[in-house]
């Protein structure tokens, strides 16, 4: 009978440990199994909300974002421990970046490289779609359905001096990076720039120029050219959505106002004296995670040490979080930095008065005020186009009509609230803002 | 085979804890380098990892450090590898040793495996596809290796005996079948005492519970053996035949009969006009106690085919070599 149960039960314990491994290996291995397990934990980066079931277990996903204190070395290996674990369902995808590397020879002999008026040697992905209306306004197309070239996003590595031979020694190294990211649909471009204003121009110039292009700009940058982009984005922080800033040459220090783009701060590893630069880099992901939406407070602001043993020209942490970045801001669609902010500024945070306030744009010289925020979305559009005749809808105001209507979709129970996130996911972001603030 | 075994465990136990005395006294004599060594197993990368990476250690170790901690590390595994292979030299069957063994070897690859898979897991390095190859092969083999050790240290031992005695109770069933067809099979069960041979397949129904009930069905079938088993050489004294014929003939009284009216001229013919004590005797006689069963006659009680056939008047026709009509 003893011998039974002793048997029975080892059985047990090595089918749960078996159950565990292979679990945690697909994990490790597979993609495909490592996102979807993000997004069982995390939601869909639209309507992004922590499972309660699943936040129960002790997986990477939930770990708490460290708090910056006094930006010790603590403090430093708090956050690199926190980036590599929450960045953890990128392994698989790191793997095949760094397969890929080690792998491909003459990886750009499929993709068409063009100079542009501000930069030379554009490498564009190859991606085609219909054109649209806007496209045909833009001058983009000739007619609505012409098929006209686009990409998912540009990410541009900025060089302080480039000249020929180094240009050429820079654009080889980075080969085999651009193939990569030009395989995800991200045209790739080395740009040279001497300031901050050059760059934000360029960027400017950029964005006007080629919309289809260039509609989100990720940036990476090393030593010099790092701080200036740091400082260019404090000028025009709008024009940015991903940021990999590595071991930057000047410490440029954290805006006091939030910004919705991601930043990842690369640094030497094992250096026990924190210089100010450094300990400047902690406040940056620190500020960049300061969002009400899920994603961004997790994934936002990462800091960690480069890694010793790799000899790649990016990062594979790098790539893995611009590929990320990337797609958590095409499934957000097309929000405006206004509508961001707006809904990050609704709740009121002790630690950032000040912030509201009236604030001049360094760049522009003109006094930036800070949106107020109108709550218009379509959900509440259509309400009031069916009550039109109603005089007491009429007088309620938005955000009055945002707070009621989620209340009675969140009463109507079953996934009410779900359906309209997914039809109207501005409505619901709306919604979850000002319950906490009522809360 | 268990001396050799026991031998074999023995002697390599007592081996590699020589192994050991040698390797340190070697190394306290420094008539041994092992810098080399420990400098090649130090530097040897699987899956992305040194052995110390893997074994969770800090990678930054010296040489004589080094050689320190491979010294402990290699004293502990062949030390407790050998006096567990002693201990097991002393295990009183063979099958109980190789248990042992299995055990022993499945628990520390289940520990291997699981540790190092958690390293992977919990480590943030990329794994490149080639090294990826190589980890499929470490994981499959390993974990086919101690599935099969723990399977086999705790695989219940297919006993002979029992497999024997399922076979005996078919064969008892097949007895009873054959019984139930027969037209007098009624007539006899009603009166037990009359028919001794009624007794066997109840008795057949517990075989597999009680060996001594199995033991227990032998002298039946020896009795069947010694009358009938060689047709072509019938008893040499015929008394004696005629007593250990006795008991099969009285439950077949017409059938016997039958045979007898026409086959008068056979002098050993079962007596039909046995009595119940007469019965009782033969019993007792030809069967003998249960304890006086000889391995010999054990294995004839085995034999399925014996049990029933006796019971058959044409088969016993035919077993006692008389020729029907």
């Amino acid at each position: 009978m003893i011998r039974k149960i002793f048997t029975r039960l080892l059985a047990l314990i090595v089918f749960l440990l078996t159950i565990y491994l292979m679990q945690g290996a697909s994990y490790r291995m597979i993609e495909k199994y490592a996102k979807f397990r993000l997004h069982m934990a995390w939601g869909q980066p639209e309507s992004g909300k922590i499972n309660p079931i699943l936040s129960k277990l002790p997986l990477d996903h939930f770990r708490s974002p460290p708090q910056v204190a006094d930006a010790s070395f603590d403090d430093f290996s708090q956050e690199d421990e926190y980036a590599r674990k929450i960045m953890s369902f990128a392994r698989p995808l790191r793997d095949r970046y760094s397969d890929y590397c080690l792998s491909q020879n003459d990886s750009l002999s499929s993709y068409e490289i063009v100079d542009l008026e501000m930069a030379r040697a554009l490498v564009k992905p190859g991606l085609r779609r219909p054109a649209t209306a806007l496209d045909v306004e833009r001058g983009l197309a000739r007619r609505i359905g012409m098929p006209i070239e686009h990409s998912r996003g540009l990410v541009i590595f900025l060089e302080t001096e480039l000249t020929r031979p180094v240009y050429q020694e820079r654009f080889a190294r980075l080969e085999n990076t651009f193939g990569f990211l030009l395989s995800h649909g991200l045209a790739c471009l080395l740009l040279e720039v001497s300031d901050s204003n050059e760059l934000s121009t360029l960027l400017e110039q950029l964005k006007s120029n080629h919309p289809n292009l260039a509609e989100k700009l990720f940036v990476c940058a090393q030593g010099e050219s790092a701080s200036i982009l740091l400082e260019a984005f404090k000028q025009a922080p709008g024009l940015f959505h991903g940021l990999v800033v590595d071991s930057p040459a000047r410490a440029v220090v954290a805006p006091q106002r939030n910004f919705h783009a991601w930043i990842l701060s690369l640094c030497p590893p094992h250096q026990d004296q924190l210089i100010s630069r450094q300990r400047e880099l902690l406040r940056w992901a620190s500020k960049a995670r300061e969002s009400h939406f899920l994603y961004p407070s997790r994934l936002g602001g990462l800091l960690m040490f480069k890694s010793p043993s790799e000899k790649l020209s990016l990062s594979s942490h790098a790539v893995a979080f611009l590929l990320e970045c990337m797609d958590y801001f095409e499934r957000m669609g097309p929000i405006s930095e206004q509508e961001l902010l707006a809904l990050d500024s609704l709740v009121p945070d002790p630690s950032l008065s000040g912030i509201f306030g009236p604030e001049t744009d360094p760049v522009h010289g003109v006094e930036v005020s800070e949106a107020e925020p109108n709550f218009e979305c379509r959900v509440i559009s259509e309400y009031r186009m069916m009550h039109a005749d109603n005089v007491d809808i009429a007088g309620v105001s938005n955000r009055e009509l945002v707070l009621r209507l989620g209340a009675s979709f969140e009463a109507m129970g079953g996934d009410a609230l779900d359906q309209v996130a997914l039809k109207d996911p501005l409505f619901y972001r709306y919604y979850l803002s000002l319950k906490e603030i009522t809360d | 085979m268990q001396a050799l075994c026991k031998t074999l465990f023995f002697t390599s136990g007592a081996v590699f804890l020589l192994v050991l005395v040698f390797l340190w006294s070697a190394l306290h004599f420094d008539l041994l380098s092992l810098n080399h060594f420990i400098n090649d197993l130090i530097s040897y990368r699987f899956v992305g990892y040194t052995l110390p990476e893997a074994l969770n250690i800090k990678a930054d170790w010296e040489v004589g450090e080094g050689v320190r901690q491979m010294k402990i590390l290699f004293t502990g595994i062949i030390g407790a590898g050998s006096l567990y292979l002693i201990f097991i030299s002393y295990l009183p069957c063979f099958r109980l040793q190789m248990k042992f063994l299995s055990f022993a070897l499945s628990l520390p690859l289940f520990v291997l495996l699981f540790a190092f898979w958690e390293r992977l897991m919990q480590d943030d390095k990329v794994i490149l596809s080639q090294e990826k190859g190589g980890l499929f092969l470490f994981t499959v083999s390993l974990y086919s290796v101690a599935v099969f050790c723990l399977w086999y240290c705790f695989k219940r031992p297919s006993s002979p005996l029992r497999a024997k005695s399922k076979t005996d109770t078919s064969g008892a069933k097949q007895t009873k079948d054959r019984e139930s067809k027969m037209p007098d099979a009624q007539v006899f069960a009603d009166n037990p005492t009359e028919a001794p041979e009624q007794t066997l397949p109840a008795a057949a129904d517990t075989i597999e519970e009680s060996p001594q009930i199995e033991a227990a069905q032998v002298p039946t079938e020896k009795t069947d053996d010694e009358t009938f088993g060689d047709p072509e050489q019938p008893p040499a004294n015929p008394e004696e035949g005629e007593e250990q014929s006795k008991p099969l003939a009285e439950p077949k009284e017409e059938a016997i009969e039958q045979i007898s009216g026409e086959t008068a001229d056979e002098p050993d013919l079962p007596q039909v006009s046995a009595s119940n004590d007469e019965v009782e005797l033969s019993d007792e006689q030809s069967y003998g106690s249960e304890d006086s069963l000889s391995g010999e006659e054990k294995q004839i009680s085995d034999s399925p085919s014996v049990a029933g056939e006796s019971e058959n008047p044409a088969d016993l026709l035919q077993e006692t070599g008389a020729k029907p009509s």
